[in-house]
């Protein structure tokens, strides 16, 4: 037999079904999922931990680091930070210099005719301004 | 038991080739009759079931943590994709490394049970993927089947019939 043909392609209507109802955003957030898993577990055999040696690392149960890895999991801030920790890698980017601080400064600008006495004030005069402005950043 | 060996082009990428199995005298895969028989029952699951498989051909490849391992006999790849212990859905697979899956059926998994053995559906799901494990490692022992240069793709005459 050994020909060189592969396997035919195959498409169905009922899994292009599904495919349809999953939104780019949906599948952008299970592919992040499954990469962050990817990354913990390349973090965790640098580091020659088998998953359960993992697990003792994080005083976890087993069944607990499966769940991480499976690319299914939704983990809050503070369980990646302590897997930061523990494996050497950077999971969340939080460096000052990443971040963009951005400050309001509001100014009052009145502008008065001779005629017009100064004490009217910003509402009376009705020609009242405020400028929002982002100030560069040293 | 004849079949055939298809290569689900909705899946297949970069990151490893994703294939199915069509029985004799059946029309669809066994992937297509799990998302038949489960999707009404269990939309969110099934959806999320369909994710995860694109994203292992398109992206990740078949690591074996996305996998809940050693459900057939040992060294038949036999395994099934990740499920929460609190999910509804098992669908079982052969995984050949990262580069190739095969998938295949499975069905609901009832809470009482601890054993596969203990639910029909999901025993037949699984010794009918055994089966297909071994039909191929026979076919790759007579060198009927190999895998490519890059390990992706299977490569030779994928009908199995019973006379091979």
């Amino acid at each position: 037999m050994n020909n060189q043909k592969g396997a035919r392609a195959y498409t169905s209507k009922t899994i292009a079904s599904v495919l349809s109802k999953v939104s780019p955003e949906e599948q952008k957030r299970t592919e992040n999922k499954m990469l962050l898993a990817a990354k913990i577990d390349d973090g965790r055999k640098a580091k020659g931990w088998s998953q359960t040696e993992f697990a003792e690392q994080m005083a976890k149960q087993p069944s607990e680091i499966s769940k991480w890895l499976s690319g299914t999991h939704n983990f809050t801030s503070d369980t990646l930070w302590d897997i930061e920790e523990k494996l050497g890698i950077e999971l969340i980017s939080v460096k000052e210099k990443e971040l963009r601080v951005v400050k309001v400064v509001e100014y009052k600008i009145v502008v008065s005719s001779p005629a017009q006495p100064r004490y009217a004030g910003l509402h009376e005069s009705g020609i009242s301004k405020l400028f929002h402005q982002q100030p560069k950043l040293a | 038991m004849n079949f055939e060996i298809v290569k689900l082009s909705d899946f297949s990428g970069e990151g490893a080739t994703i294939y199915s199995v069509i029985l004799e005298n059946d029309q669809v895969t066994l992937l297509d009759h799990f998302i038949e028989e489960n999707e009404n029952h269990f939309p969110t699951e099934v959806k999320d079931i369909v994710k995860r498989i694109r994203t292992i051909g398109g992206a990740t490849g078949a690591r074996s943590h996305f996998f809940k391992e050693n459900e057939g006999i040992p060294g038949d790849g036999v395994c099934a994709l990740y499920d929460n212990p609190d999910s509804n859905l098992r669908l079982y697979c052969i995984r050949y490394g990262s580069c190739a899956v095969i998938l295949g059926g499975g069905g609901p998994k009832p809470k009482t049970i601890k054993a596969l053995q203990e639910d029909e559906k999901l025993t037949a799901e699984n010794y009918l993927m055994r089966e297909v494990s071994q039909k191929i490692m026979d076919a790759m022992k007579e060198r009927d089947i190999r895998w490519s240069a890059n390990g992706m793709e299977l490569i030779g005459d994928l009908n199995f019939t019973q006379d091979e």
